[in-house]
């Protein structure tokens, strides 16, 4: 289950672990989610004659995109140079460190793989994650949010230090209630008015239609209602909705996308909900995070009926 | 056991409120102790689901004690919550440790779990219709009196006199949009290839009447839209891929005036705070005679509890012309 997670890491462990008279100090992993990218570093003691008696060490794995040492004692610096990419006839990819090229003073390296992970969802075997699917709250506007580590054990004896960044949560914020109690049912009526005339397409119908459509030229808001369809669109853009969203304590708010109920076409200009993605950082010292997303509903009435106003 | 020991410090998380059905988390974290005793005791409706990082536990009725933690300082857990005949339901979770430096953490933690709930009121059994003004008298009164959004469509019964019909123009609009959307949806999954199975997923589902899921379904719909939001929050570009793919299938379909159309449909469908109908373009075709119509109700709500239909009396629908009246139109949404 774990295996495509920590396949490449124990990988280089192992070869690491054969190569004599070194010695593996350190572990650590960063599991960058967003990416799907793993960093996994060794960190490694080097004997002094380690670059006469090895002359290379050589890993490739289709799912590596990097590899990186660099030197740790007695001078702390990245030694790009010790590390060349080639790509064999078959078209194998392998990362290759020269030891000759570290260094001469080096006892200890590190060496750092980053690795792409295929499938994302066994995210959901080491994290238990959950969204409240309803508001709380003493105003109804609050979702709270959670992700827990399931088996930090397993991850510890793996990987030694480990960092999962940017665990995502994703809520769903609903948006129905502020749009039904603050657009004005006369402007639906004009819209829905204009939308029966527009869609005739039998002449006569059309024909009769004129009196009506004039009759609707003739109000005083008259050719305002697109541009407030246009508007109040424009309010369910991630940047903007964003600022209707505040994320609270170990969550932090990450972006957004128009939802779409499970019965209805996906096409709707005006949403019913919001899908609003959260993320955490979960370490062996903070394996459970726990967070709020506040929805200022009040704002966002105000920002509809600002929109509203300036039609009039 | 020295008692001098500084206090430790704790932290204990259980949500205050929820909705029926839903998946409760829960944690204690814990620093500078280490923990001899853990006890954690919960009442209905919750239910316990997993506990994490524990390496050996014990469970009886509603108490879970714990042998042995697997790294010190968190003990993770996730309970179910199940639809109860109360609206609003009180229930808690009580947890105790003893620590290594002789504290003892005793805290009761609440949690108020909710659901919606629909209430009608039928005065009479005939409602009127004026053609020419579209005024309808008797019409029946329904609205929410629980918490939560309900989502519930309407239909006409099987031996109903009178049927219901979906005007042609949104039906093919919406026969024409899902096509262009699967095609561009298969586009996403050949490029991104994590997304194919979500893609094979979704077509099963757009098959399925979702207000009448089984509980195994419902299970597993619920298990495929989170696994669908993980795989879209996953990669940036698939994300903007998922959201243009619904823009193009729009674009090959909508002239500006449909789109206007849509607009209107969402916000028909907000027919009440707090209820969401699922088909507010239905309507019932009338002759200009008395029509007789038996309607039913099936809902359910945002974690697709299942909730009893509900089969209305017959109603006796009476218009001096023939007129098609939307369905939605039938009822006072309080």
């Amino acid at each position: 289950m774990l295996k495509t997670l920590f396949g490449v890491a124990e990988y280089l462990y192992k070869i690491w672990e054969k190569i004599p008279k070194t010695k593996i100090l350190n572990q650590e992993t960063t599991i960058n989610v967003p990416e799907s990218v793993v960093d996994y570093t060794l960190m490694v003691s080097i004997p002094s004659n380690f670059r006469s008696i090895r002359k290379l060490i050589e890993i490739s794995a289709p799912s590596i995109v990097r590899v990186s040492a660099s030197s740790l004692h007695p001078f702390p610096r990245t030694v790009r140079e010790a590390i060349k990419k080639a790509v064999y006839e078959d078209g194998r990819v392998v990362y290759a460190l020269f030891p000759e090229l570290l260094p001469p003073e080096s006892d200890l390296i590190s060496m750092t793989v980053s690795y792409g992970i295929d499938d994302i969802s066994l995210l959901d075997d080491l994290v238990d994650r959950h969204g409240a699917h309803e508001p709380s709250g003493t105003e109804r506007n609050e979702y709270w949010m959670s992700a827990q580590l399931k088996h930090p054990k397993v991850l510890i004896d793996r990987f030694g230090r480990f960092d999962l960044r940017d665990v995502d949560v994703t809520v769903n914020v609903g948006v129905h209630n502020e749009l039904k109690s603050t657009i004005p049912q006369p402007l639906v009526w004009r819209i829905k008015e204009f939308f029966n005339i527009m869609s005739q397409t039998d002449p006569r119908q059309q024909f009769k239609a004129i009196p009506r459509l004039r009759k609707l030229a003739m109000e005083k808001t008259a050719g305002q209602e697109f541009k407030v369809l246009v508007d109040l669109e424009g309010l369910f853009m991630p940047g903007t909705f964003s600022k209707y969203i505040d994320v609270l304590k170990d969550f932090r708010y990450s972006t957004c996308y128009k939802g779409k109920e499970f019965f209805e076409l996906p096409i709707q200009i005006i949403p019913k909900k919001m899908n609003v993605i959260s993320r955490a950082d979960l370490t062996l010292q903070k394996p459970a995070a726990e967070g709020t997303l506040i929805y200022k509903n009040n704002l966002f009435i105000e920002a509809i009926k600002e929109i509203l106003s300036s039609s009039r | 056991m020295s008692k001098n020991l500084a206090k430790a410090r704790s932290f204990i998380y259980l949500p205050k409120e929820g909705l029926q059905g839903e998946g409760i988390p829960s944690h204690i974290l814990w620093w500078d102790a280490r923990a001899e005793y853990v006890q954690i005791s919960f009442r209905s409706p919750l239910k316990f689901k997993e506990i994490f990082n524990v390496e050996s536990y014990e469970i009886q009725d509603n108490n879970i004690e714990v042998k042995k933690v697997e790294i010190e300082g968190y003990i993770g857990l996730s309970f179910e919550s199940s639809k109860v005949s109360d609206l609003e339901i009180e229930t808690s979770v009580a947890y105790l440790m003893k620590l290594s430096n002789g504290d003892v953490i005793k805290e009761e933690r609440k949690i108020k779990l909710f659901r919606p709930q629909l209430e009608i009121n039928m005065e009479t059994k005939e409602i009127t219709i004026t053609p020419e003004t579209g005024f309808l008298k008797g019409r029946v009164g329904i609205k929410n009196v629980g918490r939560g959004t309900l989502i519930m469509g309407i239909s006409a019964a099987e031996d109903s006199a009178v049927q219901l019909q979906t005007p042609p123009e949104h039906r093919e609009f919406a026969e024409k949009f899902n096509a262009d959307l699967i095609k561009e949806m298969s586009k996403l999954a050949k490029e991104f290839p994590q997304f194919q199975s979500m893609f094979d997923e979704m077509l099963k589902w757009e098959k399925k009447d979702l207000i009448e899921l089984s509980n195994e379904e419902r299970d597993e719909f619920l298990e495929y839209s989170k696994r669908l939001a993980v795989v879209l929050a996953s990669d940036k570009d698939l994300l903007q891929g998922f959201v243009e793919a619904y823009a193009k299938a729009l674009a090959k379909n909508s002239e500006f005036i449909e789109a206007i159309g849509k607009f209107i449909r969402v916000y028909e469908s907000l027919v009440s705070k707090d209820i969401l109908l699922i088909n507010p373009f239905d309507e019932v075709a009338l002759t200009g005679e008395k029509n007789e119509i038996i309607l039913e109700i099936e809902q359910t709500d945002r974690v697709y509890n299942t909730y009893d239909d509900i089969t209305l009396p017959k109603i006796e629908l009476a218009s001096s012309k023939p007129v098609k009246v939307p369905i939605y139109k039938l009822f006072d949404w309080g």
